[in-house]
């Protein structure tokens, strides 16, 4: 019987019949591959029975099944950019909407008499403007009107002694002429002038 | 007979020589004043602005007065209507320098005077005043603006005939400045 015809992981794993593996021992004596073969496995079986014993999940879990899923809050916030958009103007045009259902209306103005309003208002007007304007007046005009009253008088001062400097100046020189006038005459009459 | 009017007609001139100054020597005094004050710097002279005027006051002695500009001045004018820092100082320091030589040409009109009226009494006086003229617009702190001098006659012909030193014009005359 060729090799490659024997079963030898269920002769490792003793899983074979004894019929069958009594002449599978009688091969492994004849066969140094196949007995290489069967001791490899060995090998590996004694490995495996060497790991630490795993309890058995109780439930598995596959991709497609639900407890992958993401939270709601998850899945609101990976929401695309227009579907925001479109659910904060959502929000805004409820909000409008609620404003106006939930909000009294004003109350309407109280129908009043025409004239009575414009003599009211006219009665204001008389009391109040006058002593506006001169508020008014007081706190912008006064002050330019006081520096300008300064600088005025300030100006005629100046002028005035220039004035009065040029008055003086304009007397000396006549003086001084009238003296030099009088020195010709009296020179013309030493000298037999009229 | 005609040695009598003589006698007489001598006799009541001589009371009225001796009085006082003629005015014909007073005026020969005036003129002279005012050519000694107007020669006083013959580059650029003084300004006789008053002519000198003298007058004999009875029982005190003869007075002169004058009325001079140290250092005349341009005149001010709409075209120039005033000058400039730097020739009001020139002008000044030329009043100032021009000060004692005014005094001592008084000295000297005042020793002149005193040879010259030999009609007045040595016991009397001879002034002189002098007024000096400083436009409104010029720096005059320190500069008169009048000289006064006087002394006798007696005493000023002492020096001026050289019996008296000319120090001695200091203790004779007395001088005033306002």
């Amino acid at each position: 019987m060729p090799c490659g015809e024997f079963d030898w992981k269920g002769f490792v794993l003793q899983e074979v019949a004894p019929e069958e593996r009594r002449r599978m021992e009688e091969h492994l004596k004849g066969c140094a591959a196949c007995r290489q073969e069967v001791e490899a496995l060995g090998l590996t079986v004694v490995a495996v029975r060497r790991l630490p014993q795993q309890p058995v999940p109780r439930r598995l879990a596959f991709v497609s099944d639900p407890v992958f899923e993401l939270p709601w809050w998850k899945r609101l916030w990976r929401m695309p950019a227009p579907a925001w958009g479109f659910a904060g103007a959502l929000v805004i045009a409820a909000a409008i909407i609620a404003h106006g259902l939930l909000t009294p209306p004003p109350a309407a103005p109280a129908r009043a008499d025409a004239a009575e309003i414009r003599r009211l208002v006219e009665e204001e007007l008389e009391r109040q403007v006058p002593a506006r304007v001169e508020a008014a007046v007081k706190a912008h005009v006064a002050p330019a009107a006081a520096q300008l009253e300064a600088r005025l008088a300030a100006f005629e001062q100046r002028v005035e002694k220039e004035r009065r400097a040029d008055l003086r100046d304009v007397t000396a020189a006549f003086e001084l002429l009238q003296k030099r006038i009088n020195n010709v005459y009296l020179a013309t009459a030493q000298y037999g002038g009229d | 007979m005609r040695t009598w009017i003589m006698a007489l007609a001598l006799a009541a001139a001589l009371p009225g020589q001796n009085a006082r100054p003629t005015r014909q020597e007073i005026a020969a005094l005036e003129k002279s004043f005012n050519q000694r004050l107007a020669r006083l710097d013959l580059e650029r002279p003084v300004e006789v602005l008053g002519m000198t005027r003298g007058v004999y006051l009875d029982g005190y002695g003869v007075v002169f007065t004058a009325e001079i500009n140290l250092a005349p001045a341009p005149g001010l004018s709409p075209f120039r209507p005033a000058l400039s820092k730097e020739e009001v100082a020139r002008i000044r320091e030329l009043k100032l320098k021009r000060l004692p030589q005014i005094k001592a040409l008084m000295q000297q009109l005042l020793l002149a005077a005193a040879q010259s009226l030999d009609r007045l009494p040595a016991d009397e006086h001879v002034a002189l005043a002098l007024l000096l003229w400083s436009n409104p617009w010029e720096d005059a702190a320190g500069l008169p603006r009048a000289i006064q001098m006087q002394g006798r006659k007696g005493a000023l012909l002492e020096v001026a005939l050289e019996r008296q030193p000319p120090q001695a014009l200091a203790q004779i005359l007395r001088v005033r400045e306002e």
